[in-house]
């Protein structure tokens, strides 16, 4: 794109969003719903819109204030359904994102973090600054990889280099129900969400087209991924063409069909209370509340209990956006908030099914037990179903 | 401060830094215009862009600040959660915007039977507090999920709720603590269930809407939650829906605690969102209460045969759970009438009950009436049993800023006109701002120039949201 192009398209998008920002009328309904929330409105829905609208609307530069604004965002989505508009009208989430690209092109953004995350995700195909043959670290020995299979699993980046749980068991209830499948392993690149997320749309172009090369070679049924993220990326952000008729599953999806085919089986656990932590990519955004919820009352001693917020109310686990890479302290904060939540209703585990989610929620939970404020396990729903088909955990 | 003096913004904001710390004021363009814009459909002024936000944590705090201002003629816009529908808590001049989220605390005495809450305390988060203790808010606005307690009192608004029940916060408050304009602090009221007789400074605060000081504390007696049962009735005539209620005062059954509306359009669109089978007409619900489940129950059954009297082509009582819930919940969903194309504006129309049938027929007719809005579609809805009926219009986004304004003006001379005729007040946003006009025709200049005076009484230097006493 020339740059007088991009000067249009610049124009075009801050017509688009002036318009669209006008929808909020500032009754800060969405307020206390931001995780990120502070006392100040600017950490809230309504003082993003505003924000921006003004912005825009007098012409002014985009410094760095408005792109911290935009950025302290973790798209979760809660002010959409706390809105007065009810957000049939007030799409902050899409704003945001569409602002962050504006920024992205006016060469104003992203974050510096997400600069290097970027960095990464061109060099190494995940944006962690990880060599890419490590995704295979956490792949038990005893898995080979197939040139073709009925079922391709797609881990994503945080499970690949940040988890050690999830993968194996994902394989190993996989490997128990008899399912025809492979895993890309080394060769899985990063779906594309965090470029999505921060605003740089041709480097997630780059990731859409590197895996989807990878998968049409290996010519799967279903695609099944374990990460909300990686997930909602396929469903929404991926040409959904291009996928020559392969179904896009969430692990939860996949274990659900299992289950009533009767391929998996559980044994007893002991008995424990498991509130489901709805990662807001899948739920709020993807509206899949119930296979996770199913699938843990199938397993014998589990007492599943609510959080308080749950499905389109669950509150964010402080980690989406990219905001996690940018306030490392403050996610933590709202990750303890929901930890807290779960404590509220005498959880002894919470289980979600979004490595991230868990990721910062187990940081959370660690640090809770160190203050000797609470004692509460995380686990991923790959781990606990993987546990029950064993009867140990 | 005098006209054309220039502010020194950065002393301005060193010196209430010292006054409240340094994380709780802020001179930020982008917080400033947050904290400014409101519902009003038009974008603030450049000219009112106030010069800096102050989120004081105390009443002292807040006096500290009253003297500082004070001295200086400083205008102060008090900001609970800005939700007002009639322009009260936009600026209208440049000044200090002072967030009163901070004094948010609840303490329920049951030895005394009162609770107390800071006037930044939001709605809803007493009305869970209280309902764990088995006690019950007597005020229901639509705006409770964010709405401070303090603009509540001060509006003495009790939302969507029937004032026949548990009457107005006026009514409830036993006492108040107060910050004026020139910094005192006063207490007012007693602690005791019996108020005092004769004058009483709570009632010169409780519908003051923001005029004469600062709601830091209230002190307002604990109401037992009653029994509820739940009716709803569809009718394919709007007047009937308004027939019904009236005839409920006239045959001195028990009135509902709420006594809601929902026009044809209106209901389409909430029914449809929650999920529900278009409802084929209008749609009027009612909640009767009662000190037994019985009594409740007998109550609804009343509410629902006079539903059927006056031509409800369907009607029922509605036991708890999921229909009743997302029957109830799609009164919540009015705003979805702007399908993302704008933002909207409305009349709030009260009556006297031999006027609502009428006022129901007028309503339906506004928009054949209206230059800007000529036959748009008018989204009806409102509080039948409180005697109260909105009509919601859509702004597109597209309008100019002066398009909008001049639609909203016109919206709010049929707000003036419609309340006049039908011989009542809005019963949901207060009097002032906005609806200044009304005001004056409905009272006369010389009740005007009272409520002017009054405010300088207690604010010599006109520092306290100014311009809301004139009108927008």
């Amino acid at each position: 794109m020339s740059r007088a192009e991009e000067r249009k398209e610049i124009k075009k998008m801050k017509k688009e969003l002036l318009l669209a920002t006008q929808q909020c009328i500032a009754c800060e309904f969405c307020v206390p719903s931001c995780p990120l929330y502070s006392g100040w409105l600017t950490d809230s829905a309504t003082g993003r819109m505003q924000s921006l609208h003004y912005a825009i609307k007098n012409k002014m530069d985009l410094d760095d204030r408005l792109r911290d604004i935009l950025y302290s965002c973790t798209t979760c989505g809660n002010c959409e359904f706390k809105c007065k508009s009810f957000s049939q009208s007030v799409k902050v989430t899409d704003i945001v994102k569409r602002a962050r690209q504006m920024f992205v092109k006016e060469g104003k953004g992203p974050m510096p973090v997400h600069k290097r995350m970027i960095k990464s995700l061109k060099a190494m195909g995940n944006p962690l600054d990880e060599d890419s043959g490590k995704r295979k670290d956490v792949y038990p020995s005893t898995f080979k990889k197939k040139d073709q299979a009925e079922t391709l699993l797609f881990f994503g980046c945080v499970t690949s280099f940040q988890d050690v749980n999830i993968i194996p068991s994902t394989l190993q209830i996989l490997e128990g129900a008899g399912v025809d499948f492979t895993a890309l392993e080394a060769e899985e690149n990063c779906c594309g969400y965090i470029a999505h997320l921060v605003g740089a749309e041709e480097d997630l172009k780059k990731c859409i087209e590197k895996n989807l090369g990878s998968i049409s070679r290996i010519k799967p049924k279903q695609l099944v991924t374990t990460c909300a993220g990686c997930f909602r990326t396929f469903k929404e952000l991926y040409p959904g063409e291009a996928f020559n008729g392969v179904q896009i599953l969430h692990g939860v999806q996949y274990i659900e069909a299992l289950l009533k085919e009767g391929k998996i089986r559980f044994k007893s656990l002991p008995v424990r209370k498991v509130a489901y932590h709805d990662p807001c990519d899948l739920g709020r955004h993807l509206g899949v509340f119930d296979p996770p919820r199913n699938i843990l009352k199938q397993i014998p001693g589990v007492e599943l209990i609510e959080f308080e917020s749950n499905r389109y109310n669950a509150v964010c686990c402080g980690g989406g956006g990219g905001y996690k890479a940018m306030d490392v302290e403050k996610s933590l904060e709202v990750a303890s908030k929901r930890v807290a939540a779960a404590i509220n209703v005498d959880a002894e585990i919470i289980v979600s099914t979004c490595p991230s989610c868990k990721g910062s929620l187990q940081v959370a939970a660690a640090k809770g037990r160190k203050e000797g404020k609470w004692k509460i396990r995380v686990m991923d729903i790959t781990e606990f179903v993987a546990q029950a088909m064993n009867g140990n955990g | 401060m005098k006209k054309n003096e220039k502010m020194n913004v950065k002393k301005l904001v060193l010196d209430l830094k010292k006054i409240v710390g340094d994380s709780y004021v802020s001179d930020d363009i982008y917080e400033r215009v947050s904290y400014a814009k409101d519902p009003m459909p038009y974008d603030i002024e450049e000219k009112n862009i106030p010069y800096v936000v102050v989120r004081p944590g105390s009443a002292q705090e807040i006096s500290q600040l009253m003297v500082y201002l004070n001295k200086r003629k400083i205008p102060v816009y008090l900001h609970g959660s800005g939700t007002s529908l009639a322009g009260h808590s936009r600026p209208k001049m440049k000044g200090v915007v002072l967030a009163t989220h901070r004094l948010s605390w609840i303490d329920i005495n049951e030895d005394y039977m009162f609770v107390e809450y800071g006037g930044g305390t939001i709605c809803a988060d007493l009305i869970k507090a209280l309902d764990q203790k088995g006690y019950f808010l007597p005020m229901n606005p639509g705006s409770q999920i964010v709405a401070t307690m303090g603009g509540l009192v001060a509006t003495n608004t009790i939302g969507h709720m029937i004032d026949v029940h548990y009457g107005r916060p006026s009514h409830r408050v036993l006492g108040l603590e107060v910050v004026l304009p020139t910094g005192e602090i006063i207490e007012t009221g007693t602690k005791s269930l019996r108020r005092p007789a004769g004058i009483d400074l709570t009632n010169f605060f409780t519908a003051s809407e923001g005029l004469f000081g600062v709601i830091t504390k209230v002190r307002m007696d604990l109401t037992v939650k009653p029994f509820m049962k739940y009716v709803v009735a569809f009718f394919k005539e709007p007047e009937y829906a308004a027939y019904s209620f009236m005839r409920m005062y006239r045959e001195k059954i028990p009135i509902p605690l709420y006594g809601e509306f929902l026009g044809a359009n209106s209901a389409r669109v909430g029914f449809q969102t929650k999920g529900l089978e278009p409802p084929g007409g209008c749609v009027a619900l009612a909640t009767s209460i009662g000190k037994s489940q019985k009594e409740a129950d007998g109550n609804a059954e009343l509410v629902c045969s006079i539903f059927e009297k006056e031509k409800a082509f369907r009607a029922m009582i509605l036991e708890p759970g999921p229909e009743q819930e997302k029957i109830w919940a799609s009164r919540e969903f009015i705003l979805h009438t702007t399908q993302g194309k704008g933002n909207f504006v409305a009349v709030e129309i009260v009556t006297a009950i031999p006027h609502l049938a009428r006022a129901m027929t007028e309503i339906h007719q506004v928009p054949q009436t209206l230059k800007i809005f000529k036959d748009a579609e008018i989204y009806t809805y409102g509080h039948l049993g409180a005697l109260s009926l909105h009509g919601l219009f859509v702004i597109p986004n597209e309008w100019t800023d002066k398009k909008k304004r001049a639609a909203m003006m016109e919206i709010m001379e049929v707000d003036r006109r419609l309340n006049l005729k039908y011989e009542a007040a809005g019963g949901e946003w207060g009097q002032m701002a906005v609806r200044v006009p009304f005001f004056k025709m409905k009272y006369g200049e010389k009740a005007h120039s009272l409520i002017k005076q009054m405010k300088r009484v207690f604010d010599p230097n006109n520092i306290l949201n100014p311009g809301n006493v004139d009108g927008l």
